[in-house]
């Protein structure tokens, strides 16, 4: 009963605030629904038995990712921004094939049942971590070579210089 | 009792509200932001399928610190494109960044 009951209050609140998110006319309202989002993401994680990730999410998404967001927002703030419209003058078009798109997702998971679904409860932290470096060692090490690729690329773009 | 369809059908909806975003958005730092729920939503799904369907097995879960990380790399070097592309056009609005038109 319980868990029925966080799930579906979870799940009200995080559509709300994903909607808050891409309808906002002020981007660091749009920021702060954000980090709502990504934490109720990071309690769907802890009510699906992914604890280390749940851990993971807040310390990268809500710690990370949103605080360069927030300081790429007050970098390029202009003060037209609060007046001039936010959304451009597709918006019928694209609420039209989001809601197409949602409904053929929808009905093909009506006509696709999934077999034995059962649940299994145990921490996950140390069997995470060994698969990590067991099974997964080749994308793992793939994974940090792309970081310095981007960590060498954001140095680069973020230099001062002009456009030839 | 919630079942594998009820954190599909979320994960879907979130998938869609990103959509919307990204296509209607005129600020570039909107646009990166619902490509974060849409990732948000991927990962929702990854890890919905590992806990009901395979159990003690966690590939699902270790895809998704997989997806986190790329994120995070995308985050980096997409705001910095950003903020070159500020400094140099003085806007954040995607449909005035057309300097690589004919």
């Amino acid at each position: 009963m319980i868990p029925t009951i966080a799930f579906y209050l979870t799940s009200a609140l995080l559509i709300f605030s994903a909607l808050m998110v891409v309808t906002q006319r002020n981007v660091f309202t749009c920021a702060l629904y954000l980090a709502g989002t990504l934490s109720l993401v990071a309690f769907l994680f802890l009510l699906l038995n992914a604890d280390f990730l749940a851990a993971v999410q807040i310390l990268l998404y809500v710690g990370g990712i949103l605080v360069i967001l927030a300081f790429a927002i007050m970098l390029s703030s202009i003060p037209q921004s609060k007046i001039q419209s936010q959304v451009n003058e597709q918006w019928i078009p694209s609420l039209l094939v989001a809601g197409a798109l949602f409904l053929v997702i929808v009905q093909s998971l009506k006509e696709s049942p999934f077999p034995n679904q059962t649940q299994f409860y145990a921490p996950t932290t140390a069997s995470l971590g060994r698969l990590l470096l067991t099974d997964m060692v080749l994308p793992f090490e793939v994974v940090s070579l792309v970081l310095l690729a981007s960590l060498v690329g954001a140095v680069y773009f973020s230099k001062k210089r002009n456009v030839g | 009792m919630i079942g594998l369809h009820h954190y599909l059908v979320l994960s879907a909806l979130l998938f869609t509200i990103g959509i919307y975003g990204v296509l209607t958005r005129r600020n570039i730092i909107g646009i990166l932001m619902s490509i974060e729920i849409i990732f948000n939503a991927t990962n929702i799904n990854l890890v919905a399928f590992n806990h009901f369907l395979h159990g003690p097995g966690l590939w699902g879960q270790g895809f998704a610190i997989f997806v986190i990380t790329l994120a995070a790399a995308e985050a980096v070097v997409g705001l910095s494109l950003v903020l070159a592309i500020y400094r140099n056009l003085k806007t954040v609005y995607v449909e005035k960044m057309n300097i690589l038109k004919g």
